[in-house]
């Protein structure tokens, strides 16, 4: 290096101290900005403190049909017939919601998902009949959501009758808030849809569940949560409870033409069900899960959650006292 | 241009690109930090590699399947997400892992059979977890000490493994498949034969075959019954129930005897002459039960003492004997 190159002390000392107070700038930025609990830097979401009432006006005599026969487009068409046709239930230009229970990425031959029979004959009736503008189907499963829906038949079954499939994008969840709820507290649900949608139809199927003793129309709605949900199992009478206050559907669809007896709510195989060619349609869950109960050799009684419901005065247990229309398919 | 000019405009580029880098790597934080994504539990290809050996290989099923799915691995944390509701009978049972994959026919995709391969731990929870399940019109399986099919799906125990099969569809040739894969599993896990000694103590006459269970836990809606085998017997036109346990505290035979009393039981005469041993009727149904050589055991079900009596005198003689061994 030559002298003419060569840093004077003077030269040195500034660049030095202006490289000191470079460095000092940048750590004291980043002091500023740093935040240890990255939990912080989230936007905090507006918590939802209750969810629409999509019930429509009770009808006397009206409020639960039980058709018998083997044919799901038949008995779900005719359930909905003596509740006064799909027309009391969605008006012409209005957005229906479909929630079925799609839990498992398994056929529904065995029982573990709403059969697709039943939405794309729903989805049908709201178009052709109810003159809906639109109907989705959505649910957030246990296992692969895209595994689910193919799987259980329910994607060929909402694309054959024009209805839209709705997968549980995280964008769609919000925090909710259940008043007087002491397990939903800021909650994610899949809110977004439930808030843009007219009507809420729910689907379920009759199960035995290894923890809640049944899985009708009621536990159905656990299909709306988010998070770990699981950890709800510990009290899953609760949680039933809470998610029947905070759903009051336009009409629940309880599927027992074939009923999981054992294994539930997996099951597996065929030799899981029993055949009991029974559909429901009611506007009150609890009275259309105190039915159900009695298909699967149990008592309303027996289940705590559908007791407990009562006592909230969310529907009755005496199924009987709403003079519930029967009917029966032939063929 | 002079020389010293030349170095400090490089000095000064150099500088700048140095700043420059500093500045995107803070923005860089600072947008990472305010897109943070909470870990999605329920992702169970980043959250859970609990198998170890993988015995669902790419050529389980044979020449004409191919795997349609990866392999999914679950641990005791998150088995909820492939069973739900059903998990804490695995998890009660001493669950480990579970491992599973789907296989699709080449040519028909809508074909396939799902594979699930649990490792509980020990034989006795493999066996809780088969027996608990057990589908009453099920097929003995005659290559394996411990499995059976339905019309579409296939139970085994293989050692501390329980394996299930299920199919897409009610197919003869599918479920030979799954037979096939299930055997491609035993030659691989290499189990060999479960030793369960409990069972050699039940009485061989007039055993309804392939009726052995395994209870973990409120076994006769007992919650002092824990750990209980029982196995069928049929008396004349009747199906009765004989129940066995070992190292189970002297106390569960006065619990069982008040929990009988306090939901309605009256005590009968029995007619034994081994120590500790009761009979209590109940809803129809008779309990002759007993506690001696460390096991708990008992005969139950709706027939008359005089047809459950040469039953329990049966296994009380098998236990006599096993505790003279």
């Amino acid at each position: 290096m030559t002298d003419k190159n060569r840093l004077s002390r003077r030269d040195f000392l500034t660049r030095a101290a202006k490289a000191g107070i470079s460095v000092a700038a940048f750590s004291a930025a980043a002091k500023l900005l740093y935040e240890s609990d990255v939990l912080k830097m989230l936007p905090k979401p507006e918590v939802i403190t209750g969810f629409k009432d999509y019930s429509v006006p009770a009808v006397a005599g009206k409020t639960m049909s039980i058709v018998s026969g083997a044919n799901r487009t038949q008995t779900v068409s005719k359930a909905i017939e003596l509740l006064g046709g799909i027309d009391r239930f969605v008006k012409p230009g209005e957005t229906i919601l479909l929630k079925p229970n799609i839990g498992f990425a398994r056929p529904a031959r065995i029982g573990s998902t709403s059969h697709p029979d039943i939405i794309s004959e729903i989805a049908w009736l709201c178009y052709e009949y109810g003159k809906a503008k639109k109907v989705y189907v959505m649910d957030n499963p246990i296992n692969n959501p895209t595994s689910c829906f193919e799987l259980s038949g329910i994607s060929a079954a909402a694309a054959k009758s024009g209805a839209e499939i709705i997968l549980p994008r995280e964008n769609l969840f919000r925090p909710v808030s259940l008043k007087d709820g002491k397990l939903i507290q800021n909650w994610p649900m899949l809110y977004e849809p439930l808030k843009k949608v007219d009507k809420v139809i729910g689907i379920a199927a009759v199960k035995n569940h290894a923890r809640s003793g049944a899985s009708m129309t009621m536990k159905n709605w656990y299909g709306l949560l988010g998070g770990g949900r699981n950890n709800f199992h510990r009290d899953i009478n609760t949680i039933i409870v809470e998610l029947a206050m905070l759903v009051k559907p336009t009409l629940v669809i309880l599927d027992g033409t074939d009923v999981m007896m054992t294994n539930g709510p997996t099951g597996g195989s065929v030799s899981d069900l029993k055949k009991t060619n029974i559909m429901i349609a009611g506007c009150d869950q609890i009275a259309v899960d105190a039915f159900g109960a009695t298909l699967l050799d149990m008592t309303p009684q027996s289940l705590p959650y559908i007791i407990r419901a009562e006592q909230l005065k969310l529907g009755t247990t005496d199924y009987k006292s709403l003079n519930p229309v029967f009917a029966e398919m032939k063929g | 241009m002079p020389e010293k000019i030349k170095q400090n405009r490089k000095q000064s580029i150099a500088s700048s690109i140095v700043v420059a880098a500093l500045v995107v790597i803070a923005v860089t934080i600072g947008f990472k930090q305010n897109h943070f994504v909470k870990l999605n539990t329920g992702d169970v290809n980043t959250a859970a590699k609990a198998g170890k050996v993988v015995f669902l290989t790419d050529s389980l099923f044979g020449e004409g399947f191919a795997p349609a799915d990866s392999i999914e691995n679950y641990n005791s944390d998150n088995l909820y997400e492939k069973i739900d509701g059903k998990a804490d009978l695995y998890l009660n049972n001493g669950f480990v892992s579970l491992q599973t994959r789907r296989f699709a026919e080449k040519s028909s995709s809508d074909s396939w059979a799902e594979a699930y391969f649990y490792d509980m731990g020990k034989p006795e929870n493999a066996f809780a977890v088969y027996s608990t399940q057990k589908r009453s019109d099920s097929e003995s399986l005659n290559w394996t000490q411990f499995g059976y099919s339905v019309s579409d799906s296939v139970y085994v125990v293989f050692g501390r493994y329980y394996v299930e099969i299920f199919l897409s569809s009610e197919n003869e040739k599918l479920l030979g498949s799954a037979e096939s894969a299930a055997k491609r599993i035993s030659s691989a896990v290499s189990a060999g034969k479960t030793d369960m000694p409990m069972m050699e103590l039940f009485p061989k006459e007039n055993l309804v075959a392939d009726s052995f269970k395994f209870i973990p836990a409120d076994a006769f809606g007992c919650s002092d019954l824990k750990n209980i085998f029982t196995s069928e017997y049929k008396i004349g036109d009747k199906t009765v129930t004989i129940f066995l346990s070992t190292n189970t505290p002297a106390e569960t035979y006065d619990k069982y005897y008040r929990f009988l009393l306090d939901n309605g039981g009256e005590e009968l005469t029995h007619g034994l002459t081994i120590k500790n041993c009761k009979a209590v009727s109940l809803f129809g149904s008779i309990e002759l039960f007993f506690y001696t050589n460390n096991y708990f055991a008992g005969v139950r079900g709706e027939a008359t003492i005089e047809n459950l009596r040469p039953t329990a005198e049966r296994l009380i003689k098998n236990i006599s004997n096993d505790g003279q061994k």
